[in-house]
């Protein structure tokens, strides 16, 4: 007997998720599926529909959303962290190339100086056990210091 | 990431009793055994009870309290004039984020740096069958890398910009082609005299080949050796066979190479670099395996999971494990280390624990390639096959040797250096291990001593971003909830920092 296609339509709010998004989440369905993605006129709304393209293909809307949201969540923080990703790469990329090998190396040893001083004054530190461990009393749970406090209070 | 806010400038005069919420800068927090911790993104962290934490978010924690101090310190708000970071004070209204802008550079002080980890694949041929095996490694011929190749190998390593450069000898089983090992190794100590580099040599190998002549050629070559010791003798045989003697034990063979080396390199203080990778038949036997490094007098042990790709993805059944099941196994296991180590009965450092509590720690990064943002694929490491196909990381090289050759920036000899660092495929993997970029990550409180492996969310999902928490990522944040949860204990929290020194 032969087996019915699977396929579903979506409609997607576009004031909720971007249509790079949308597109994006389509997409992650290309290699089984056939997509298309049309515009509902005079409104905000689109519509996804994925067709699979063999029998046996197991089709959920609910994967298409989650990667729709995936998707998304992408997009904004691609666009909200676009300065600082860009400068990142470069750096890293031009760093890696050797574009600013004197820089770099000035740099470099700057930075394994400064490494090494932390290094010898964190080990002189240790060996002498003369730092303070918990110099924020991180482990010191606020309710006891609060008792302390309240104590000291009401013994003035 | 995003920025620090910069606030409206305020005189001591008119400073309020009470921190104004809109002073707070970019933090993450997580709730952890009924704590807020939050974190910044040079690093710094602070534990803030359920009340403080709700006081701090709506702007009313006392300035001059204790907590509003240390919030301050550690550049979780801004007072211009009254605190400033690491209680230098000064009156400039940036200096905070000044501040925070020089310690997040010493933090990414790996982005000033080419490449300085060369992996050189000598050979795919292996004496073990590893029921790991991420690398397919096995007895085929023909996949040995010629004298020719190396030249080119070295060639383009030796054209990458880094004064520094760590050359790691990796296989198969890299001595099983020494001649070209030796090769490698003369070759790249003569090159360093001549190009002034800093050159360091490691191999990474089961041991098995060794004898006194090969240990005495590392000796005199200052050759570091690191090997793999799964725990005792049925253990570490049973995951690491012989692949055609059923009969011998590598356990022996590795147990005895250490012996070798640590009389070898007595001088160097050497006690045993031994990794240990946790299979399912790990499982359940930590304290035994602790044991047995401890009955060796090995100084370190390094505790590592399996990752689902390559060749183990097809043997996850019989040797995978989920997330929760490592991270008992990994619990119980330092736990008890952590208890060695404070009764004074024995001092050995687990370096998983290490790296991350130096990320913690440390003002600057460790240089770990694997966790960081973004990581080191390409631009702190390159991987050589031993055919002279150049990857991104050694994590892209095991990829390519089940066949998806995704990860492959070009060849040595044919590609120059700079051909191969701005391929395409390199810029993607950068762009793609950026944690700012990752819905997963964006938020969560550990991302600024964390990273995401684009070939294993390649080899997830199809994806180089990571989608939702993967395998990796709820292993590594397991780890990094009990280092914190344990450092409220403050014999732990200087053992901690013990570790976190050391080099």
């Amino acid at each position: 007997m032969k087996k019915e296609l699977q396929s579903f339509e979506a409609e997607v709010d576009l004031s909720v998720y971007p249509l790079e998004a949308v597109q994006a989440a389509a997409y992650t369905f290309y290699d089984d599926c056939y997509c298309k993605i049309s515009r509902i006129k005079g409104t905000e709304k689109a519509v996804v529909t994925i067709k699979a393209k063999e029998a046996g293909t197991e089709l959920s809307e609910d994967v298409f959303f989650n990667e729709l949201l995936h998707s998304t969540l992408r997009f904004r923080l691609s666009e909200k962290n676009q300065t600082i990703r860009e400068r990142v790469v470069i750096q890293a990329l031009s760093a890696a190339a050797g574009g600013q090998k004197e820089k770099t190396s000035e740099h470099g040893e700057e930075a394994d100086v400064l490494l090494e001083q932390e290094i010898e004054k964190l080990l002189k530190e240790a060996e002498s056990g003369s730092y303070k461990t918990d110099p924020l009393d991180i482990s010191v749970p606020w309710e006891d210091k609060n008792a302390e406090n309240k104590k000291n209070k009401t013994k003035n | 990431m995003q920025k620090t806010r910069k606030t409206k400038q305020k005189t001591d005069k008119n400073l309020p009793s009470d921190i104004p919420a809109g002073n707070a800068g970019y933090f993450r927090f997580k709730e952890l055994d009924g704590k807020y911790l939050l974190t910044n993104d040079v690093g710094h962290y602070i534990f803030l009870s359920r009340t403080d934490f709700g006081k701090f978010v709506s702007g009313k924690i006392p300035a001059d309290s204790e907590k509003g101090k240390a919030l301050a310190e550690n550049g979780f708000i801004n007072i211009p004039g009254e605190v400033s970071v690491h209680g230098d004070k000064n009156p400039e209204p940036d200096f905070m984020l000044n501040a925070m802008a020089s310690q997040w550079l010493s933090k990414k002080n790996f982005l000033l740096h080419a490449p300085s980890l060369h992996i050189i694949v000598l050979t795919r041929r292996c004496n073990l069958a590893c029921v790991y095996c991420h690398a397919n490694a096995g007895m085929q011929g023909g996949t040995d890398m010629t004298k020719a190749t190396a030249r080119k190998v070295l060639d383009t390593i030796f054209s990458c910009p880094s004064r520094g450069i760590t050359i790691e000898l990796q296989g198969g089983e890299p001595t099983l082609n020494w001649p070209v090992l030796t090769y490698i190794v003369t070759e790249a100590r003569e090159r360093a005299v001549k190009t002034g580099k800093n050159v360091v040599l490691s191999l990474v190998s089961n041991l098995s080949t060794l004898t006194d002549d090969k240990v005495e050629f590392l000796r005199l070559n200052k050759v570091s050796v690191c090997t793999s010791l799964d725990g005792h003798r049925a253990l570490h045989s049973k995951n690491r066979p012989f692949a055609l003697n059923s009969e011998k034990s590598s356990y022996d063979y590795a147990v005895k190479g250490i012996k070798a080396l640590r009389k070898a390199f007595a001088e160097e203080k050497y006690s045993g670099d031994a990794l240990l990778t946790v299979t399912r038949h790990s499982l359940g036997k930590a304290k035994q395996i602790i044991n047995d490094y401890k009955r060796l007098k090995m100084e370190s042990i390094f505790i590592r999971f399996l990752n689902p790709y390559g060749s183990a993805k097809e043997k996850w059944e019989e040797t995978g494990y989920s997330p929760e099941e490592f991270l008992k196994f990994y619990k119980e296991a330092l736990s008890y280390i952590i208890e060695l180590n404070l009764s004074g009965e024995y001092s050995i450092i687990e370096h998983t624990a290490r790296i991350l509590l130096c990320k913690i720690f440390r003002k600057t990064d460790p240089g770990y390639v694997d966790l960081r943002s973004p990581c080191g694929a390409a631009i702190g490491q390159i991987a050589y096959n031993y055919d002279g196909s150049v990857y991104t990381c050694d994590e892209g090289r095991m990829l390519a040797a089940m066949g998806d050759e995704t990860f492959c920036i070009g060849k040595a000899g044919k590609d120059d250096y700079n051909k191969l660092i701005s391929s395409p495929v390199a810029k993607c993997v950068v762009t793609a291990s950026l944690a700012d970029l990752q819905p997963a990550c964006s938020s969560c409180v550990y991302q600024p001593y964390c990273g995401v492996c684009p070939v294993l969310n390649y080899s997830e999902h199809g994806d180089l971003f990571m989608h939702g928490m993967n395998y990796r990522c709820r292993i590594y944040s397991g780890i990094f909830d009990y280092l914190f949860t344990l450092m409220k204990d403050k014999k732990i929290l200087k053992l901690f920092r013990e570790w976190a020194v050391r080099k």
